[in-house]
Order: C-alpha cells, then structure tokens, then sequence
C-alpha cells in the first residue's frame, strides 16, 4: 500500500473555499478603501466647488456693486460734470400726454382705520 | 521532546500569555474606561465648528433703486505658529501677499516674521484679491494664512438720503435711521456647520456633522422715491450754498397714504465713513429737532375754529391796525390790517386776527385740538430718535398764552409734524399714519410684511378741511404771503412760517429766524405735501421770512416733482375751480 500517496493529496475543495473566502473579504476591504476614497475625492471636489460657487457669488456681487457704484447719482453727476455724458431736457412742448390724469406713485391703495378696518 | 524542554516552552508560553494579557487591559482600559475623555480630546483636535455669516439684506426705495447694499470684504491674517519655519517660505510668503495685497515687500515681511498665533495683514481686501491669493498659496502648499470676512456695508448715493437710511457700527448692527429701524428684518441669522478637519487643517467634508445654514436678512423697501428725492436734494444742496443757513430741511408725504416720498437735511454725511462725519451733521433735523412752527401753526386754530362752528370762512375780525394790547403786552402783525375775515387772516397771516379767533374758541378747546393734530406726541414714523415737540400742559398756559400759541409761539414742534396736519387738511380732514417703509421681502423676492396706509385719527370734517384749503389757496396767490411758491400750471395751497429762533440759554436770538413753508400740490387733486424749513439764513432781515426764503425752494422742488410724477398742468377759472390742461392731439378726451 502507498501510504505517501495518499499523504500528498491536495483538498481542492476545501482549499478553494477558503481562497474564494479571502479573495471575497480582500475584495470587501478594497472596495471599502476605495469607497472610502472616493467618499474623500468626492469630498474634496465638493469642496472646491463649494469655494469656486461662494467665488463666484461673491465675484457676482462685487461686479453689481461695481455696476451700482458706476450708476448711482453722485457718480452719474461726476460724469456729467467731467462732461463725459450730457442731459438734454425734454421741453413741455415735445411732451404728449395720453391719459388725463395719472398718478404716477401707485395704484389708489387700501387705506385702513385705527381698527384695521378698510375704510376705501 | 524531554520534560526541560516542555518546561521552558510552557514557561514561554505563560509569559507570552502575561504579556499580551497586560496589553489586552491596557488596550481596554484605553478603549472602555477612557473612551470619553480621549474621544473628546480628539474631537477637539479635529472636529471644529465653523460660523456662516448671514448676509444682511439690502434697502432700496419704492422703484426697487439700491440705497445700501453689501460689499464682501476680509481681513487678511497670519498664523506665526503655522507658517513654514524656514526664512526661505517666509520671504516667499512675504511676496505673494504683497503681490496680491499691492503691499510694500518690506511692511509685509515684518508683519508676518511673528510666533504669534494671530496678526492682522490687512483688512478691507476685496474678494476677488483674497481669492487669487488662496489659489496661488494653495499651489505653493504655503499653510498659516487665514481670510476674515467682515462684510462693509455700501451706500451708493453717499450723503443723499444719508439721514433716512443711517448706518452700522463695527459690529454690524444699525445705529441709527432705517438701519436701526428694521435691524431685525435687515440683520438675518447666523448659521453654523459641524465638522472634522485632517492634519494640514483642510476640511473632511464627508465628516459633515450638524449643519445649520445662515438665514440671509431680508430686503426692505422704503416709500421714498429717488428721483423725487434727488430733486429735493439738489434745491437743498443749491439754497445751501445760496443761503448758507445753519440747518435746512425738507419733508414730502403723500397725502392720501402717509407715505414718505422724500426727506433731506443740510448739513449732510456720507454714511461711508460715519467715523468722519461731525455728530450735528447726522442728525435727521425732520424728526428731531423742534421749532416754533410760527405761522404755519395757523391752520390749527383756524381749523378748530371753523370745525367748532365758532366762526365761518366770512366772520370778520378787527386786526387793530397791527398793533394789539392785550395782557400788558403789544401783539403786532407785520402789516396793519383793520377788519378782515378768517379766510383772509389765513391768508395775510394775522397774528392779531389769529389771536381774537383763538380767544373766541377758548384756551381748552384749542388745547384740545393742537393735541388732535399731533402735536406734543410723536408721529410714530418708526424712525429711531423721533421726538414728540413739546406742547404745555393746558394748566400751564399764561394769560398771554392764548393770543401768542395760535401764531406758532411757545409751542415747538418737527416739521414732520407740521407735514403730517397740512396733510390732513390736503387729505380732507384724515390724519394719516406717516410710514417710511413700504414692505419687507425675503430673498426670493415674496413680500413677507406690507404696510397698508393707516387712518390715525379725523382731525376734522371734509367741510371744514375744504374751508382751510380754499384760504390755504389764496396764500399762494397774489394777495397771500407766498406768491414765489406758486408752481406755473398746477395750484399750490401752503402756509408759510417766520419764527424766531429760539436761544437754548432762554429767550431768543436776536436777527436769527426760522423760516419755513408748508404745503401741497396740485392743490385740487393734492398729490405731494411738503415743508422747506430754513433755520438762520445767512440773509438780509428784511428778506429773512418763510414767504420769501423757503416759499421759493418749495416752488422749485415743486416743479420738478410734477414733472416727474407726470402731473397735468392745471389751470384755475374765474369761478375758482381748476381744468386740467391736456395738450392738443394727445388722446385724451
């Protein structure tokens, strides 16, 4: 009898479960670790785009600042003083009024008493 | 294997045992007893609450027009601790600031060669700059430099409307006009965030805890107007240099509403840099600053008396010829008048014949009706700083008292005050509530607050409202005190006023006079009331009155506010009734 033969038998079966075992938690942790990095990749990139949103926002606001400096009065007046623009007054005469009367402030509002009650 | 071999591999293994036993306690000690007090020192070390400023809101005027706004700005500081040790990174550090900043190389360098946890480089940088300087020191992996946003708020129109709109202190919060006002609307709510930082301090976004985002402050909308605002400042700013008066004010609401179409004041500040501005330039003089009103106080008496049924617009008055005894003193008109009646002692402005009609009404009926009007309590504007003027109490009156309060004597009042009665009288005897602001808007633009005119109370009869207005006419033409307030094609009804001024020692000053003239427009259809106050302008005496100082800057602004708002030129038959004037082909039948 080969008792050494015997011996030398590899288990595929049970062997082969254990590395489909391993490589299935190696494969596991991974896949953790890249989730994991992809959780920071992504983080990052929200990030950046959070700060390239707030840049943007702010840049927004300082260029209509910029528009609503260049455009108020006292800057408007500089100009003209600077002759730069000029004003030309409309004379009554080019005026053509289409409508009798107007109240240019607003429409007829809701007036309310002491009591909040509408009075017209 | 012999027996001293077991032995010393059982020893081995009962070593082995003991020390991993030791290091198994260790290990739950530090786990299990001490999981708390290390877990926190980690989280301090790593986790970190970070503050999200709420943006305030922005102010504009009834067309939507940006009266104050919000520009980002930081401060730029540096860690001595965190910025790279070597002199090398330092000097490299030194330069991309200054690059970015436009700072001298030099200045730069020696405020940032510190160990100190904290130093300020520069405030006021604005975001764009801040932005291209983290990018560049980003690329560089420079650490140490922290941005501070301390937003500055922006006045585009600089001094106009400075009184109305105020301004912030160095924490954010309003002190004064409608800053302080609608703080609560305007300031917002801060938010917060929650989170991890790694070593190099960058954020671990996916460790975002608790997140509570800043609520931005809301938009107010206020009833003034700019264009009309403009064209009051402008004649402000021209009868300032013109007259060189030590105060002067102007105040325009409209009737119907209460609204507050335009307010200014001479002198002005830039809310810019309040810092710089003198303290009695930032004062809204239409609100707190109290006069005796001189005659424009007229109406008051003339009203109650014709409300009271005491006289009608035709009961005459003898005017003592200008010059009037009673109680030991001599009451005096500019000009001596003999027997007129109550229409046109409005109209001349007696102050002999404003007297009898007041005595006629008795002191406590006219008490009762100066209260009425508003006087002695404040308009309730809802503008911080308002004042009530100042009525006596009616058990403090003199003898005197009734002959020298019906010409706007011994009485103070603001000239919102004065605005709000001749408003009543324009809106036929409805006091309205004078408001400032006309709604409040959250971010996306719904009107979260609207404020709808309020009736304060009924001062007196539509009736007796048109007996005034009718004399209120007249002083505006040829006859009456004030023909230079007279607006070509739309009629004008107003008061004009001429008092002393009063000196704060006691008595008055000699030769200075507060003049004013308050009024409306078109006086058959009133769309505006207004008063131009002058206090003490630098003017002849004989030329110092409301009629000739004030009247004109009220034309003035008159003409350009009906052109403006688009109002149809009237013009007045003989009958006394008003057509208005519609150009040939325009349309309209």
């Amino acid at each position: 009898m080969n008792r050494q033969t015997n011996d030398n038998v590899l288990p595929i079966g049970p062997l082969m479960r254990w590395l489909v075992l391993v490589a299935f938690v190696g494969l596991l942790g991974l896949c953790y670790v890249h989730m994991k990095n992809k959780l920071k990749v992504d983080g990052d990139r929200c990030r950046e785009l959070e700060m390239a949103i707030k840049l943007l926002d702010e840049k927004l606001q300082v260029a209509g600042n910029e528009i609503t400096r260049l455009t108020s009065r006292p800057e408007l007046e500089r100009r003209r003083q600077e002759g730069l623009i000029r004003m030309v007054p409309v004379q009554d005469s080019r005026l053509n009024r289409l409508r009798v009367q107007t109240s240019a402030l607003a429409a007829e509002p809701v007036v309310r008493g002491p009591d909040g009650e509408v009075l017209r | 294997m012999s027996a001293a071999a077991h032995k010393r591999a059982g020893l081995v293994c009962i070593l082995l045992a003991v020390v991993f036993s030791i290091y198994s306690a260790r290990l739950v000690h530090l786990q299990v007893a001490k999981h708390k007090e290390y877990r926190s020192l980690a989280g301090a070390t790593t986790a970190k609450t970070v503050d999200e400023r709420a943006e305030r809101g922005i102010i504009t005027d009834r067309n939507g027009e940006a009266l104050a706004v919000n520009v980002p700005i930081y401060a730029v500081a540096v860690d001595g601790k965190l910025v790279t040790e070597t002199k090398a990174d330092r000097a490299k550090l030194a330069g991309i600031i200054s690059r970015h900043l436009e700072l001298p190389l030099d200045k730069v360098a020696e405020r940032i060669a510190t160990e100190r946890p904290y130093v300020v480089v520069q405030r006021g940088v604005d975001a764009i700059r801040v932005a291209g300087l983290k990018e560049e020191l980003s690329a560089e992996r420079i650490r140490g430099v922290m941005y501070e946003s301390e937003p500055r708020r922006f006045y585009p129109n600089e001094e106009r409307l400075s009184h109305v709109l105020g301004f912030l202190n160095h924490d954010g919060d309003g002190v004064q006009g409608v800053e302080m006002m609608m703080q609560p609307y305007l300031r917002g709510e801060d938010g917060f965030v929650t989170t991890e930082r790694d070593r190099t301090g960058r954020e671990i976004v996916a460790y975002r805890g608790t997140e509570r985002p800043a609520k931005d402050g809301m938009t107010v909308e206020l009833t003034i107007d700019m264009e009309l605002q403009e064209i009051v400042e402008k004649e402000l700013d021209e009868a300032y240099k013109r007259l060189n008066p030590n105060m002067l004010t102007a105040v325009y609401v409209r009737p119907r509403t209460g609204e507050v179409l335009a307010m200014a004041t001479r002198p002005a500040f830039n809310p810019n840099h309040p810092g710089e501005a003198k303290v009695e330039t930032t004062k809204n003089r239409a609100i707190i600053e109290m006069f005796e009103p001189g005659s424009t106080f007229k109406i008051v008496v003339i009203a109650a008396a014709l409300e009271q049924k005491t006289v009608t617009p035709q009961s005459i008055y003898h005017c003592e010829n200008g010059s009037f005894a009673y109680g030991g003193k001599i009451l005096r008109d500019v000009h001596g008048y003999g027997s007129l009646s109550v229409h046109d002692i409005m109209v001349k402005s007696s102050n002999i014949g404003c007297a009898k009609i007041a005595m006629h009404l008795g002191a406590d009926t006219f008490h009762e009706y100066i209260r009425r009007f508003g006087f002695g309590e404040r308009t309730g504007l809802g503008l911080p700083g308002e004042i009530s003027g100042m009525v006596r109490p009616r058990h403090s009156w003199t003898p005197l008292s009734i002959t020298r309060v019906p010409m706007g004597h011994e009485i103070a009042v603001t000239p919102l005050q004065i605005v709000m009665s001749m408003s009543a009288i324009a809106n036929g005897g409805n006091m309205m509530l004078p408001q400032i602001v006309r709604a409040v808007r959250d971010q996306d633009g719904r009107e979260v607050v609207s404020f709808s005119p309020q009736v304060v109370r009924r001062v007196v009869s539509e009736q007796t409202a048109a007996h005034v207005a009718a004399s209120l006419a007249d002083v505006v033409g040829e006859k009456g005190t004030a023909p230079q307030a007279a607006i070509l094609g739309y009629p004008v009804a107003g008061k004009t006023g001429t008092a002393q001024r009063v000196d704060p020692k006691g008595g008055y000053t000699p030769g200075k006079y507060v003049v004013s003239f308050a009024g409306y427009f078109p006086a058959n259809d009133p769309e505006v009331a207004g008063i131009v106050l002058v206090d003490d302008a630098r003017t002849p005496g004989t030329r110092n009155y409301g009629g000739l100082v004030a009247a004109p800057i009220f034309a003035a602004i008159g003409r350009g506010m009906a052109r403006q708002l688009d109002l149809v030129p009237a013009a007045t038959k003989s009958d006394g009734t008003t057509i208005a004037l519609v150009p040939f082909g325009s349309g309209a039948n």
